[in-house]
């Protein structure tokens, strides 16, 4: 009889948990994941590819010498970008399945099964990972510099480019998430296995967010790339995709001396992070294995204080206002997606926000006014978006056991908590900024008429959610992303620059101020007097069939 | 009193639960009884409020429990047989929210739930988050959650999985004291020990339908049997236990 090797059987478990989470797919079975998580990329790569075509021809058209030159180096500098920026997030998203977790060891350590067997098998799955998210990303982009290469602007030097192509988009994807590896072995070996768990989510959220900052504010540093160029801006030797542009250098002959140089640097650096990889990981695995499996996470929780009345009222009033705090704060898939939404917001912010002038990065003035409204938005539709994800699925039947007819509550209570957590934060934070840039007067206007203007936005975007937050049954996964990628571009364009215009006009027209505020105020109290007919809270988008509670 | 009346679950073509009727009266300890799969859980979620049945009603006290599910909620306290619970929580935490979800003020609750988890032998994990509980930590927990609101009605569904011989015994003398004090209680149990000492009255089910609803003596004396392990077998026709036990072995050593 054929004896299944314990390697292999371990390679099948490690692969499918990379496409095994529910954050991803949830309740899909491997094949469905893999194939969701790889259609998605491959089309984001396609839509980029296809965008990039009238760009491209434009550009070419209308520019010449060495104004193209480095038009197109900019250019160049975009596929490397956005292939680190998704391979490093797809990294930093998947942090917990880099490494075998505790739940794993558990499992596996009664079985006879040796350690290096087990480093061996995640390192086989890693790498398979690896290479199914560089083909997603890359293939459009590269079928892109194939076409590129036959035009006329690379005659006698197609091959060199497709070349250059493949060399930076598969260094800088290599070095994105062995970089991401390597950081982690590197926290696995100086980090107790406790202080690791603690830390872990922050790691993840910084880096995520950093990859979203990274891909979105491309257009501020491709423009500024000539003159850092030209004063050898620190900078460029700071950000790993601009590296890795040095690699078309190396493959054309009449390279830019600083740029091969960086071409040079990213292969070193690549190299670096490779055998930091592979030393902390041999060294940190053993290690690793046996101290998780002695550690348990049983650190004592700070104690909460007292809700204050205004906040909440009644005992259930209390009760999730508390609840959807203590989530928020703790539950680490929840914070992740809200730190996305709110990087996709301050790099949207940043773009418009500054404008390059001269060489030089300055504030926008007419874009500055925009950026508090601009973040409030995706802080807010975050908080929406996030209200929806169940922060444990089981548990929930909680809620439904004592539900009484309190979605009015809920109601309430969800609007005072994106009040409190989201817009008050994210307008606290930006007040140095409006000080630094406005001063005076304006600051406490300015503060005032956002916070009445997020207050409304509140009312509008939470129209319709009548759910207890974290409780929904289902994940929402039936979103038609094209319709809501719409809603979104609509929705944050016409708030922030409407209400940027709004506010401008308020400082000159002191009655323009005076009935905005009466007319936010006369709204917020209808809103927040309105009692709707009491009716069940929603659990469900529709009511199932068999409901799976896995009570038994 | 608790009803359950001709209470029926179909899904899809399949009738899980086949026309169920017993209840439980106040001061009453009713054991429900039946193989994996027979009915019991499903029949449970309807009593919650947690399924809807095809056919029939739960009454308390004559009152369809849909016509006011608020008021019906506000009397149950009900242990789930999986210690689901909010991981991040503490336990502390957990009854808090469990206490102001039934509109318990706040300080009443803390208090309450402070007491509980002392005479629980939880108050040194009361700040510590639920993921690090053991199952019968989260087990009496769970407890504490159903009884903080001083219920009427109370469905522990295979509510000693888990705990240790002390409490264990606490539970079963829980259990008793609760009866003594007027609430109805539904125990859902395999161990069919402890059911024959607790519980004056047994309902069994098989196959989505009841097959023995009495108390044990009367079972004992009408079908000649010792036990209710007995009693059990011969009701639901389980196999013979002996045979099968030999047959795994020499699967396994094949």
């Amino acid at each position: 009889m054929k004896q299944v090797s314990p390697l292999r059987l371990l390679f099948k478990l490690f692969q499918g948990r990379f496409f095994e989470s529910d954050d991803v797919s949830p309740g899909g079975g491997f094949q469905t994941n893999i194939n969701q998580m790889l259609g998605f990329l491959v089309t984001s790569g396609f839509v980029v590819s296809y965008l990039s075509i009238p760009v491209v021809s434009s550009i070419v058209n209308r520019h010449r010498g060495a104004d193209l030159n480095w038009i197109l180096r900019g250019l160049q500098l975009f596929s490397p970008t956005y292939t680190f920026a998704v391979i490093g997030f797809a990294a930093f998203f998947e942090w917990d399945m880099l490494f075998p977790n505790r739940r794993d060891f558990l499992v596996l350590a009664p079985f006879p099964i040796r350690v290096r067997d087990l480093l061996a098998a995640q390192l086989a799955a890693l790498a398979k990972f690896l290479g199914l998210l560089i083909a997603a990303v890359n293939l459009f982009p590269i079928v892109f510099t194939v076409l590129m290469s036959f035009s006329a602007l690379y005659r006698g030097r197609g091959l060199r480019l497709v070349l250059a192509e493949i060399a930076a988009t598969m260094g800088v994807s290599a070095f994105a998430f062995i970089g991401v590896a390597a950081l982690q072995g590197v926290l696995l070996n100086v980090t107790s296995p406790r202080l690791f768990r603690r830390i872990s989510p922050y790691v993840q959220m910084c880096g995520m967010s950093l990859m979203i900052l990274s891909l979105l504010t491309y257009p501020i540093y491709s423009l500024l790339l000539r003159p850092a160029a030209v004063r050898h801006h620190l900078w460029l030797w700071l950000f790993p995709p601009v590296w890795f542009t040095g690699l078309y250098d190396l493959f054309f002959p009449n390279a830019h001396g600083l740029f091969a140089s960086l071409g040079a640097y990213s292969l070193k650096m690549l190299a670096a992070a490779t055998a930091l990889f592979a030393l902390t990981w041999s060294i940190g695995f053993r290690r690793h294995y046996r101290r998780t499996l002695e550690a348990e996470d049983s650190r004592p929780r700070a104690h909460s204080g007292r809700t204050p009345a205004f906040l909440a009222r009644s005992p259930e009033e209390r009760a999730i206002f508390q609840f959807s705090g203590k989530t928020l704060a703790r539950s680490r898939k929840h914070q992740l997606f809200l730190a996305t939404y709110l990087s996709v917001g301050i790099s949207l912010a940043l773009n418009f926000g500054t404008a390059v002038r001269a060489g030089k990065l300055l504030i926008s003035d007419d874009g500055a006014r925009a950026v508090p409204f601009l973040v409030a938005f995706f802080a807010i539709s975050g908080f929406r978006a996030v209200f929806q994800f169940p922060a444990e699925l089981p548990a929930n039947w909680l809620f439904r056991i004592t539900e009484s007819r309190w979605a009015e509550i809920a109601r309430r209570v969800t609007r005072k908590r994106v009040l409190i957590s989201g817009l008050a934060p994210v307008l606290l934070l930006l007040a140095p900024a409006e000080f630094a840039v406005w001063g005076g007067w304006r600051v406490p206007l300015h503060v005032a008429f956002q916070l009445a203007a997020g207050a409304l936005l509140i009312e509008v975007i939470f129209w319709t959610f009548d759910k207890v937050p974290f409780t929904c049954s289902y994940f929402p996964g039936r979103t038609n992303l094209s319709i809501l990628f719409a809603l979104y571009f609509y929705g944050f364009s016409y708030y922030s620059f409407n209400l940027a215009d709004l506010e401008a006009a308020i400082e000159k027209h002191f009655w323009y101020g005076a009935l905005f505020f009466v007319g936010a105020a006369v709204l917020l109290t209808l809103f927040w007097r309105h009692r709707r007919e009491p009716s069940s809270t929603r659990f469900d988008a529709y009511e199932p069939a068999i409901q799976t509670l896995d009570l038994n | 009193m608790l009803e359950v009346r001709d209470l029926t679950k179909r899904f899809g073509g399949q009738t899980v639960v086949d026309h169920v009727t017993f209840s439980v009266r106040p001061g009453e300890i009713a054991g429900y009884l039946g193989p994996n799969g027979s009915g019991k859980s499903t029949t449970v979620k309807m009593m919650t409020g947690l399924l809807h049945p095809s056919q029939g009603h739960v009454l308390l006290d004559g009152r369809n429990i849909r016509d006011d599910s608020a008021r019906f909620k506000q009397r149950l306290g009900y242990v789930p047989e999986e210690p689901n619970l909010y991981g991040y929580l503490t336990g502390l935490e957990y009854l808090q929210l469990a206490g102001g979800l039934r509109g318990l003020p706040e300080d009443r609750v803390t208090q309450k739930a402070n007491e509980l988890l002392e005479l629980l032998s939880l108050r040194d994990a009361r700040w510590v988050p639920i993921s690090a509980y053991s199952k019968g930590m989260k087990q009496r927990v769970l407890i504490a959650a159903a009884l903080l609101h001083d219920p009427d009605v109370l469905i522990f569904d295979e509510a000693h999985s888990g705990l240790d011989i002390a409490n264990s015994l606490l539970f079963r003398h829980l259990l008793r004291t609760l009866a003594a004090r007027g609430k109805m209680i539904l125990y859902i149990s395999h161990i069919l020990e402890l059911v024959e000492k607790v519980c004056e009255h047994i309902v069994v089910i098989y196959r989505g339908r009841i097959v023995a609803d009495d108390s044990v003596s009367r079972l004992r004396d009408l079908m000649h049997l010792p036990n209710l392990e007995e009693i059990f077998t011969q009701l639901v026709e389980q196999q013979d236990m002996e045979s099968r036990a030999q047959e795994i072995a020499s699967v396994i050593a094949r």
